[in-house]
């Protein structure tokens, strides 16, 4: 029981959850091991000091501590590709958006909660389009965008632009390769 | 006392489960070799994957299931697989589709 015990306690807790009671989860290099499985790699890369925080509520009006932020990019899809790119926001936090694609492709705008494994996101909107435009305001604290599926044989390039409080972005390639994006507050010059 | 450090065994390997949680990949190339339990994928830039086949790998065509006899070397597929890497991957689902032409390809 105690060499169950002093395992636990030395190698699964701080290697699995970032619980290190003894400190042999640093010393040993196991704690990083955590984030990798409890939080969203991609959340986690994208947590950002300089990150918008959550507004400020004031009646119609929310105030945020820092500057939104603008991004536009373009993706092309080979045939059957997908790919992934998503936002981090705060909870309550807004972003505006427009996006479309020269082909049928599937679509599928959704969020992954801070901490939630990565398999356990949040569908917002799945309707089969070519184009669209909005708001969106986060429901809660995590990444937030969009997965876009070229179901068809010839090339699809999806063009997207948006503004928001917002600090960074991932995108996330078919093939499993990861592009994190820092995106610059909109008066940095 | 044998219970409890079972118990506790149990509850460390319960713990250490996510840890080998498999990913899901998709491989979208032309068959390359085809044997009973495994394909070979040759993707569009170059690699040649290998993927088991197991009797829950549903291969299909047209959207239409269809026997795994039915892959032949040459055919283009879009393969769904689970794995750690690429380099141990189990085929979920494997779609035979037209012949995918590349970007710049005659």
């Amino acid at each position: 029981m105690a060499v169950a015990g002093v395992i636990l306690a030395t190698v699964v807790l701080p290697a699995e959850y970032g619980i290190d009671p003894l400190g042999t989860g640093a010393a040993l290099g196991l704690t990083p091991l955590a984030g990798l499985v409890d939080a969203p790699a991609d959340a986690g890369e994208m947590r950002k000091t300089d990150a918008p925080a959550a507004p400020q509520q004031q009646g119609p009006v929310g105030h945020y501590a820092a500057e939104y932020r603008t991004d536009a990019t373009q993706f092309v899809l080979g045939p059957y590709e997908y790919v992934e790119y998503k936002y981090r926001l705060e909870q309550g936090a807004t972003m505006l958006y427009s996006w479309a694609a020269d082909g049928g492709v599937l679509h599928d705008f959704h969020g992954e909660r801070d901490g939630a494994p990565a398999d356990a996101s949040e569908s917002f909107d799945t309707r089969g389009r070519r184009q669209d435009h909005g708001t969106f305001t986060a429901p809660f604290a995590g990444i937030h965008g969009w997965f876009w599926e070229n179901p068809g044989g010839e090339t699809v390039t999806v063009t997207l632009s948006s503004a928001g409080f917002y600090a960074s972005a991932v995108e996330i390639r078919f093939d499993k390769t990861r592009h994190p994006r820092e995106l610059m507050p909109v008066n940095v010059r | 006392m044998r219970i409890v450090f079972s118990s506790l065994v149990l509850f460390a390997l319960a713990l250490a489960w996510p840890v080998s949680a498999h990913e899901e990949f998709r491989i979208i190339g032309t068959l390359t070799r085809v044997q009973d339990t495994q394909i070979d994928v040759r993707t569009k830039d170059s690699k040649t994957i290998a993927v088991k086949l197991d009797k829950q790998t549903v291969v299909t065509r047209d959207k239409k299931k269809v026997a795994a006899t039915q892959l032949k070397s040459g055919q283009s597929v879009v393969v769904n697989a689970l794995g750690d890497d690429e380099s141990d991957l189990l085929a979920l689902d494997v779609r035979i589709v037209p012949a995918i032409v590349q970007p710049g390809a005659k």
